[in-house]
């Protein structure tokens, strides 16, 4: 009984030392918008952890197809950051959707 | 450690009425669990299958990884499911009271063992236990068989037999070949100490293999013991009787080169502790998977 007890500690332990010195970042998107042919997305880390997230901005004009784009970058714990991807012949009026992708594909 | 061996593995739950009773409870609700927390992996993975993709190629672990526990938590899940609808039979009869055994199929040969000693009663009698309903305990020589068992019977109910007789007569009586396992080598030991009897009679002498003779007193404290787990033992037909040997190794110098390994490995291994032992694996994976997609690790860039 007491083995077992212990067995099942240990594994909690393991656990938790791997939250703690292992976890990734918990990355959310804050906010997404277009800054003259810049889009721009605003990540925020929720986590303890850091690591490279990948941002993929879906920028669609008036007329004709949308045009995609990703970005990667490195953020630290409970960290906010901005990334920003020039986008060809962008005016500034398009309407931005992001998405944030951890890990990056 | 070879009694160690024995209460975990091979013969669990063998010493009281009671210990049997629990252990039946306890392969019920392991079946559940082991077929919730199977289903459940195999969801979870199929789900969240591009964060495992994206994990495995992102960390140097082969992809093929995922497949395996896929097939893993299918094939616990094909396995433990008549268990899952036996734990849930055998619930609804708790509830509903019922004693009922419906639905079976029609009784017929249940495990068998080879005992290290020949047994017979002292009045030269056949040595038959009946199970009220249940089948019998049928002893010839040195085999003891579950006869006119309901869905294949139980083998954990001999090993249950041969610890009571250990107790009341207080004689050692090893189960030396279970006849599920290896019924070639079963066979092949009682011809032998069949071949012994004959001899024995033929030429009139004393017993030639080691023989325990039960008197009356002893055969009837027997019958009750074995009626004591009568609704157990009814409990368990609802069960199905996986039966494997099992084998423990400790590789010190693992493979390629594999110079030296340590393993121990027991002829019969009880279904509880197969199924417990999946189970915990599962369960363990299971847990890891949850931790994963609630903290996905870090990886390099």
């Amino acid at each position: 009984m007491m083995r077992g007890v212990i067995s099942v500690l240990a594994l909690v332990a393991i656990g938790a030392l791997f939250v703690h010195s292992c976890s990734g970042p918990r990355p959310r998107l804050v906010s997404a918008h277009m800054r003259g042919p810049v889009a721009s997305a605003t990540v925020r880390n929720e986590g303890p952890g850091e690591g490279e997230v990948e941002v993929e901005f879906r920028v669609q004009g008036r007329a004709g197809p949308a045009v995609t784009k990703s970005e990667k970058a490195s953020i630290a714990p409970h960290e906010e950051v901005v990334v920003e991807s020039r986008i060809d012949g962008a005016r500034g009026d398009e309407r931005v959707e992001a998405q944030v992708v951890y890990p990056p594909r | 450690m070879r009694g160690y061996l024995k209460r975990i593995v091979t013969e669990p739950g063998v010493d009281t009425a009671r210990a049997y009773a629990r252990r039946v409870r306890l392969l019920a609700v392991t079946y559940v669990v082991l077929f919730v927390s199977s289903c459940g992996g195999a969801v979870l993975l199929a789900l969240e299958g591009k964060l495992f993709v994206t994990l495995a190629q992102r960390s140097n672990v082969e992809t093929l990884t995922i497949l395996f526990l896929l097939v893993f938590y299918s094939y616990l899940a094909m396995l433990s499911a008549p268990g899952a609808l036996g734990a849930v039979r055998i619930a609804a009869r708790g509830i509903r009271g019922t004693q009922g055994l419906d639905g079976l199929g029609p009784p017929g040969d249940g495990p068998y063992a080879a005992l290290g000693v020949v047994l017979e009663r002292s009045d030269g009698a056949p040595l038959t236990f009946e199970l009220e309903g249940l089948g019998r305990l049928a002893i010839d020589g040195a085999r003891i068989a579950h006869r006119d068992a309901l869905r294949g019977g139980s083998a954990d109910l001999i090993g249950y037999f041969v610890r009571q007789l250990e107790e009341i007569t207080g004689r050692d009586v090893p189960i030396v070949v279970w006849g599920q396992l290896d019924d070639d080598d079963a066979e092949r030991y009682l011809a032998q100490v069949s071949f012994a009897r004959a001899l024995q009679k033929h030429l009139g002498a004393g017993p030639l293999w080691p023989t325990l003779a039960l008197n009356a007193a002893q055969c009837d404290e027997l019958s009750l013991r074995l009626l004591e787990i009568g609704p157990a033992l009814a409990e368990e037909c609802l069960l199905p009787d996986w039966e494997y040997s099992a084998e423990h190794k400790l590789p010190v110098i693992p493979e390629p080169l594999g110079l030296v390994s340590l393993g121990r490995s027991a002829k019969r291994a009880d279904p509880m502790a197969t199924m417990g032992f999946a189970t915990a694996m599962v369960l363990l994976t299971l847990g890891v998977i949850v931790l994963f997609v609630l903290r996905t690790p870090w990886v390099p860039g």
